[in-house]
């Protein structure tokens, strides 16, 4: 799932380079020619991909956790499968995207270790709980559908390495997408306990999904490096548009409810009120919504939400308990003669 | 026809033993998805434990063919004491990734002799259905025990976790040869060659392990012996079929 | 779930110690007997024999796979990758070593073999590779001495499985998806609605 580098940190790096060479570079980005790893790049921008790719990993294997719960509980043969092979597909994503990372100068073993000790990030979207089973149909329908079309958006990016691996990730997220959708209306076909399961799962995802694009924009974000160089190219909040405008009517036919939530700090809801925002103007074709709690979003990516610490806990956990493996295959792993 | 009908037929109970191994294999592997030591390895083992739910369904639905049943309920909605998987598929590996891969590599070994055996069976398309599987489970063993022998000579640590793992599993992997309760005692041909089955395996293991740096040692129990293909499941078998049904009982009877 | 997701964990101050990363290998996959392999992915290995057997179950299974080769990335070459489609060159010769030539149809396109050349080092084998496959199309060449490419063989194991596997791909859930819409949306309406997902998303 996942993807979503967003929100990008604004850079806070200056830009040093030979002003010639820099603007041959901006040029050929303008241009739509695609940066390949052999082509001449501004050190910042070498180290703003590398954040991006990097996050953009850890989200992917951190991302497998939470839907990874319900394997073991989920409830046909067809189910168990798909979810295991979409669980399994956030790994093998995470898999090429710290190689492209590594490419940028970072080798994995480092990556892992900063994501297990706190040092690097992942989205914000896997710090909230996962209840109920529902919670996985949810997850699938909004959170990989959100992924879809910002990973749409980066594979029309400039870097050449996360273009190609993005298109690859894009096949594969499909397959999230349908399943997720597939689970939803049998959800919402079924019995009246599995609509109400639905309902109180929409409540929990509804609101995530409309963060996962990230806060808007500042105001001249086409002239700062995300955008001008093309390592994202579609405002978060246009995004979050278009986002609304597919899901919300969808929702809505479904039978589902479109409320306005607030949660307690386990990520339950405790209250939810149908949108009096919401609704399509006819003139720009565009639904208005209410935004999502940004103080929650914020407080979340500081480490304070629902599920930040289990996250980072278990990966630790899979990380120390890997190291035997690790070091049995590396180089100078010490050979123990067969048995005689 | 009803499940009783199917748990009473010779033929089913053989199919149904390895279709649970093969269920309980995979449910507890693809547990460890995201999880492994080498996200190379955690995503080869994942398309094994797909493998492995996949072989199980692919034998569910013959048997759901043959006395009209569904799939899912033949996987799913039996009493504990109606599955026949062994104890050792069961057994829990308590986050040991030797665990795991001594106890995949003992059983996908077994599993690949029993479908060689099931491939030769005259009824219906089973044969051609094991045949099939197979290939694929030959797959596994060759994958498997190419990581035995790093394992198991890769560092004096890691040969001493496996050689562990191998302790803890050794005694159980004997019963992986108990016959169903069906009066196969007297009928060595139909339960698939008992005591050959197991010669033929523990030849092949011996070889590996011999390869690998490891010991263990493997007897095959009396025929009298209880265990898991007779439906006496040690503790945790139920523990993990309650988690397995957890979601289907929410809501009985209806499509999920 | 299993009791390892939920049970409380701690840790002690330090991690263990780092485990360098593998060496990088660069993974193509063959759809169908005779075609080219083209770029799938990446696997980090310490040989190739895992190489292959993590490309297989990796990338020998994202799609209908018969044939999977792959290189260290360190003994791969690439030429220039150009603004413009390459022209071919004049350099031509039969001495040296064979090497497996990938050429590359766009940045950010996907490398994919094209057949092989003999030269005596890399940069010559970029050059006469260049007269070969520089067709006015293709915008850069990738050269790998033939001894390093790792193939899987005929006489091995099958890669894509024999099962059903459309449980795996978008495809798998189509008819059903169409079908439960149905209660909930007229025709038209879905029709809309999946083809901006073809057209947008997928």
């Amino acid at each position: 799932m996942s993807g979503a580098a967003n929100p990008v940190t604004p850079p806070d790096i200056t830009i040093t380079a030979d002003p010639e060479k820099l603007a041959e570079f901006e040029q050929r980005i303008s241009d739509g020619v695609l940066i390949e790893p052999g082509d001449w790049m501004p050190d910042s921008y070498r180290a703003l991909m590398l954040r991006m790719a990097e996050h953009h990993a850890n989200s992917e294997i951190v991302g497998a956790l939470p839907e990874g719960e319900w394997i073991t509980r989920a409830p046909s043969m067809l189910r168990k499968l798909a979810l295991t092979a979409k669980v399994q597909d956030e790994v093998g994503h995470g898999q090429m995207l710290y190689r492209v990372s590594q490419e940028l100068g970072k080798s994995r073993d480092d990556m892992l270790r900063d994501l297990v000790t706190g040092k690097t990030k992942y989205h914000n979207c896997f710090n909230y709980p996962c209840p109920t089973w529902a919670d996985i149909a949810m997850i699938q329908w909004l959170i990989d559908g959100a992924a879809i079309m910002n990973q749409k958006t980066l594979a029309d990016g400039a870097y050449g390495p996360y273009v190609r691996t993005m298109n690859r990730i894009n096949m594969e997220e499909a397959f999230h997408f349908k399943s997720g959708e597939d689970m939803v209306l049998t959800l919402m076909s079924g019995t009246r306990g599995q609509k109400s399961m639905a309902q109180e799962a929409f409540d929990r995802w509804w609101p995530i999904a409309l963060m996962f694009f990230g806060p808007a924009d500042k105001p001249n974000a086409e002239d700062l490096p995300p955008m001008k160089w093309r390592m994202k190219t579609e405002r978060n909040d246009s995004l979050r548009q278009r986002f609304v405008n597919r899901f919300a009517p969808a929702a809505i036919d479904l039978g589902l409810i479109i409320n306005v939530t607030t949660k307690d700090e386990h990520g339950l809801v405790t209250s939810a009120t149908p949108d009096e925002e919401l609704g399509l103007n006819q003139s720009t074709g565009n639904w208005s919504y209410t935004q999502p709690d940004w103080d929650e979003f914020w407080r979340v990516i500081r480490g304070n939400g629902p599920c930040n610490t289990q996250r980072v806990a278990l990966r630790r956990l899979s990380y120390e308990q890997g190291a035997w493996v690790r070091r049995a295959i590396g180089e100078g792993a010490v050979a123990v003669p067969p048995a005689a | 026809m009803t499940m009783q009908t199917m748990l009473a037929n010779p033929l089913a109970s053989i199919v149904l033993m390895h279709a649970d191994d093969l269920l309980m294999l995979g449910h507890v592997q693809s547990d460890w998805t995201g999880l492994a030591p080498i996200l190379e390895e955690d995503i080869a083992a994942s398309s094994m434990a797909q493998d492995d739910l996949s072989h199980a369904l692919v034998l569910y639905q013959y048997l759901a063919e043959e006395f009209d049943l569904d799939p899912d309920a033949i996987a799913f909605d039996r009493d504990p004491a109606d599955y026949r998987c062994c104890n050792l598929t069961t057994v829990p590996d308590e986050f040991d990734w030797a665990v795991s891969m001594c106890k995949r590599w003992l059983l996908s070994t077994y599993t690949k002799l029993g479908l060689d055996r099931l491939a030769l069976v005259d009824e219906g398309d089973l044969g051609d259905r094991c045949a099939r599987l197979r290939d694929e489970s030959a797959i596994h063993v060759a994958h498997l025990g190419a990581w035995m022998i790093r394992l198991g000579t890769g560092s004096t640590e890691s040969n001493e976790r496996m050689q562990a793992a191998l302790n803890l599993l050794a005694e159980e992997a004997g019963m992986m040869f108990e016959p169903p309760d069906l009066g196969f005692e007297s009928d060595e041909g139909f339960c698939c060659g008992r005591g050959e089955m197991f010669d033929e395996w523990a030849t092949l293991v011996g070889a590996t392990l011999s390869e690998a740096g490891l010991q263990a040692s493997f007897t095959l129990p009396d025929q009298a012996a209880r265990g898991g293909r007779r439906g006496e499941h040690a503790g945790h078998f139920s523990e993990q079929h309650a988690e397995m049904t957890e979601v289907r009982r929410a809501e009985p009877a209806t499509a999920w | 779930m299993s009791k390892i997701r939920e049970i409380p964990l701690s840790f002690d101050a330090d991690l263990p110690p780092a485990t360098p990363d593998g060496r990088h290998w660069v993974v193509y996959t063959a759809k169908r007997d005779g075609a080219p392999f083209k770029w799938a992915g990446y696997v980090d290995a310490p040989d190739q024999e895992l190489a292959l057997q993590f490309a297989r179950e990796h990338y020998g299974l994202d799609e209908a796979c018969v044939g999977i080769i792959c290189h260290e990335h360190a003994a791969a070459t690439d030429g220039p990758y150009g603004l413009e489609p390459l022209q071919p060159g004049n350099a031509e010769g039969e001495d040296g070593q064979d090497w497996t030539v990938f050429t590359l149809l766009k940045r950010g396109g996907n490398h994919q073999t094209a057949g092989t050349v003999k030269a005596p080092d890399a940069d010559t084998a970029i050059d006469r590779a260049t007269t070969r496959f520089a067709d006015g199309k293709i915008r850069s060449i990738r050269v790998v001495p033939n001894s390093q490419v790792f193939q899987t063989t005929e006489s091995e194991l099958l890669i894509w499985r024999t099962h059903d596997m459309t449980y795996k791909l978008a495809k798998g859930y189509s008819k059903d998806v169409r079908a439960k819409w149905s209660q909930f949306r007229d025709e038209q309406t879905y029709e809309q609605y999946r083809k901006e997902d073809i057209a947008r998303h997928f």
